[in-house]
């Protein structure tokens, strides 16, 4: 294995890296807010990989596994704590999140992203499958996916 | 069977008294489901118990740990030299204060959990202490950073505490990656995870150009555990999250973090004691120093000013211990360059001076029962039906509880750095590190440090005594005898708090004596 | 190419599994052409319309849950491969030395008992009630 292949492994990893930084820094998501830490992890994990093939030895692969381990926890914890923020403010949106801060500074709270829409044909008598579990109900609340 | 084997069968040994930790942290996850039942009603009182059972892992967490002495140096992926012990003590000390602080926290339903996430935590900031590899300290990293999480957010589950878990979460994942990315270049430049094969690589380098991914590395490794430091600019967390989560996660997060990031960094920076300190470009030191140098200034400046403004208590004590992560990075970096330039034969090391690190690591201590003392006032003063908030709800609180005030008042004293307090001295070892540091030549540098310490000590002494003003000097607003609550474990905590901060002014000796063996 | 063999037989009863299944399922198997039966994707949610449609919370317990206990696999299965890893025809891979196994051997069953403990914790929490 040469440094040429490590170079592009590296910049595959350092772009993986970087894109998620810029979505962690951009996005108002909660989730996808939460997918692009998740990518720079497994940015790492790139990396990790590539430096373990050229030094020839296992220990990068299995820090890669801890890796993993620990974007699943952090996954699953992410998870349920965006849940519980859903169930109070009813949007994913994280400038609902704004209330703790400085008092002499004003509260960003920006424009919330318009619903979106899909558009099906109502002519059109397509099945409906009977849905599994209870559904829940909605609330008219403001609906963001950005 | 070869000596590597060995270590690696007798690893455990190293870690007795986290494994003593997270058996309690498994046995309270079995326990407290079937004492909890199914619309999450518990018996009364049953927080008791969790807390009971607490200090006993602690308890018996710290005779294990009293069994187990510093040994000689392994290759294993766990190392216990005189640091892991010294920090031990703290972690255990501290986390018996802790749980006393949580006690009656969270309600009888949740208690099992938070308590169990304490302890986590706690097992996850030793383990930090024994790591001697790479992988070994992220996850322990992790293990601190996860349950903190679910401490923040169990006791109370409204929208400020979850606003503060939200903030809490997303900056220490962004910053646990940031330190994973400096991870990983680390291993690239040197070949492997294990700490003590990397310094052995630095110390082995022919090659004497910095290099690029070492650099990388290190800038990565000081922003993301500057996080846990809430060093400036990583701080903007820590004022909202003190504000919103419950006063006990709060004093967890000015103490906890703070040791788990700087010892962090001594087991990345410095290697373990009784090795050679590597002396050329290839180590981490010299791009670290100078990077360590400027955040120190701006976390002291930053924290002071902003502490000068705040109205809210929690926000102030926030900023007060953004500006005291800047003190005892003075000393992490004295003590960096001290032992940098001990590793050059030809330089002169000035003798008998004050170990940076030694300096920083007493500092630690007493930081931790100055704010420690700070918190269990706050929750031991609150009142039945509010916390304490604002500058308002301590008025006059000399002539409504005469001996709570007395006891924030001597805390306050102290985190000012006044005698006959504890931060006194810890502040006075920090200033002579750094200036004795800068009389040598060429380090001119430190010696502007021992100064904006000292700058920064007296812009600091003002807000702490402006807390004091309005205790003693102003009426009692809204605040009448019967509607105090009695919180024995808080003032239990309290007191502890207070033996320290005055026992170590008068006899520094019994801590100053282990910390002397880790840095010799 | 000697020894890619297995692998050309292994697809070949791969495929011959798949074809004499369908061909089985044509035949024994019964027909009733209700409109969801007829549809391309009958499971979950509806295969036309509005995909952003909210689900049930007991959805996200199982994911979280599934997520969680997924990544034991990925320590078990390194474990596996290498830790018995005494094939004299493969000297030239290294798996666990045998002084090690017995450790090995004991972290794994500490790792599988606290995940016991993980799984008997959601079990009392009532996370696989389905109601």
């Amino acid at each position: 294995m040469t440094a040429t292949v490590l170079e592009s492994q590296l910049v595959v990893g350092a772009t993986l890296f970087i894109l998620g930084v810029v979505g962690f820094l951009t996005r108002r998501n909660l989730i996808l807010i939460m997918l692009s830490a998740e990518l720079m992890l497994h940015g790492v994990s790139i990396n990790l990989t590539a430096f373990s093939r050229y030094h020839g030895n296992p220990q990068g692969q299995v820090f890669t596994i801890f890796v993993l381990t620990i974007a699943a926890c952090e996954a699953g914890l992410a998870l349920s704590l965006i849940l519980s923020l859903y169930q109070r403010r009813k949007s994913l949106d994280i400038f609902l999140w704004g209330k703790l801060g400085e008092d002499d500074l004003p509260v960003f709270t920006g424009t919330p992203a318009p619903p979106i829409t899909v558009s099906v044909d109502p002519n059109v008598d397509l099945p409906h499958l009977t849905p599994a579990g209870r559904m829940p109900k909605t609330q008219p609340g403001p609906q963001t996916k950005t | 069977m070869n000596a590597a084997i060995q270590q690696l069968n007798n690893a455990f040994s190293l870690i007795a008294p986290e494994a003593v930790l997270l058996a309690a942290v498994c046995l309270i996850f079995f326990a407290a489901p079937f004492l909890v039942n199914e619309r999450g009603e518990a018996p009364v009182g049953l927080r008791h118990r969790w807390g009971c059972l607490s200090l006993l892992a602690l308890l018996l967490a710290s005779c294990v740990w009293w069994q187990s002495p510093p040994v000689t140096r392994t290759l294993g992926p766990f190392v216990l030299d005189e640091l892991t012990w010294y920090i031990r003590g703290l972690t255990l000390t501290f986390g018996a204060i802790l749980v006393l602080l949580h006690w009656n926290q969270a309600d009888d339903a949740r208690s099992a959990e938070s308590h169990a996430c304490l302890l986590a935590i706690l097992a996850g900031v030793n383990l930090i202490a024994a790591s001697n590899d790479l992988v070994g300290l992220f996850v322990a990293l992790e293990l601190v950073s996860i349950p903190t999480y679910l401490f923040l957010l169990l006791p109370r589950r409204d929208a400020p505490a979850q606003e503060a878990t939200l903030k809490y979460f997303l900056l220490s994942i962004f910053s646990s990656a940031i330190v994973l990315f400096g991870m990983s270049y680390l291993y690239g430049a040197t070949g492997t995870t294990n700490l003590s094969g990397i310094h052995a690589a630095f110390s082995a380098a022919s090659d004497h150009r910095a290099n690029p991914l070492v650099a990388v590395a290190t800038v990565m490794l000081i922003a993301g555990l500057g996080f846990r430091l809430t060093a400036v600019p990583f701080h903007f967390y820590a004022p909202d999250v003190f504000q919103g989560a419950p006063t006990s996660a709060a004093a967890m997060l000015s103490f906890v973090p703070k040791i788990a990031g700087f010892v962090a960094l001594l087991r990345l920076m410095v290697p373990a004691t009784g090795a050679e300190q590597a002396m050329n470009p290839w180590t981490m030191t010299p791009a670290a120093i100078p990077l360590l140098w400027w955040l120190a200034v701006a976390t002291m400046f930053v924290g002071n000013l902003m502490a000068l403004m705040q109205t809210d208590i929690r926000r102030l004590l926030a900023y007060s211990s953004v500006s005291h992560a800047g003190y005892m990075m003075v000393g992490l970096i004295v003590g960096m360059a001290h032992e940098h330039q001990k590793a050059d034969v030809l330089a002169t090391v000035s003798p008998n001076s004050v170990s940076g690190i030694g300096a920083m690591l007493f500092y630690l201590a007493v930081y931790g029962a100055m704010t420690l003392g700070t918190f269990a006032v706050l929750i031991a003063a609150a009142r039945t039906d509010k916390r304490i908030e604002s500058f308002d709800d301590l008025s006059g609180l000399s002539r409504t509880r005469p001996a709570m005030a007395l006891l924030l008042a001597i805390f306050l004293f102290s985190l000012a750095g006044l005698p006959p307090t504890a931060g006194f001295l810890g502040k006075l070892n920090l200033f002579f590190a750094a200036w004795s540091q800068g009389t040598v030549e060429g380090q001119e540098s430190y010696k502007w440090l021992a100064v904006i310490l000292a700058i920064n000590a007296a812009l600091g002494a003002w807000y702490y005594l402006k807390i004091i003003g309005v205790m003693f000097l102003r009426e009692p607003i809204n605040r009448s005898q019967q509607d105090t609550v009695i919180e024995t474990p808080s003032l239990i905590a309290a007191g502890l708090c207070l033996v320290g901060t005055l026992g170590l002014f008068f006899l520094p000796g019994w801590l100053w004596v282990p910390i002397q063996s880790i840095m010799p | 190419m000697e020894s890619s063999y297995p692998i050309l037989l292994f697809v070949a009863v791969l495929v011959g599994f798949v074809i004499t299944n369908l061909i089985i399922i044509h035949i024994v198997g019964p027909r009733k052409k209700t409109a969801v039966k007829q549809m391309p994707y009958e499971s979950g949610m509806d295969p036309v319309g509005d995909a952003r449609q909210p689900f049930d919370v007991k959805f996200y317990l199982v994911a979280i849950l599934f997520l969680v206990f997924d990544v034991e696999l990925l320590f078990l299965y390194p474990w596996a491969v290498s830790a018995y890893l005494d094939d004299p025809l493969r000297a030239n891979q290294t798996g666990v030395p045998v002084e090690l196994r017995g450790t090995v051997f004991a972290v794994m069953l500490v790792f599988m008992a606290t995940l016991a403990i993980a799984y008997i914790y959601a079990w009392r929490k009532g996370v696989f009630r389905w109601r």
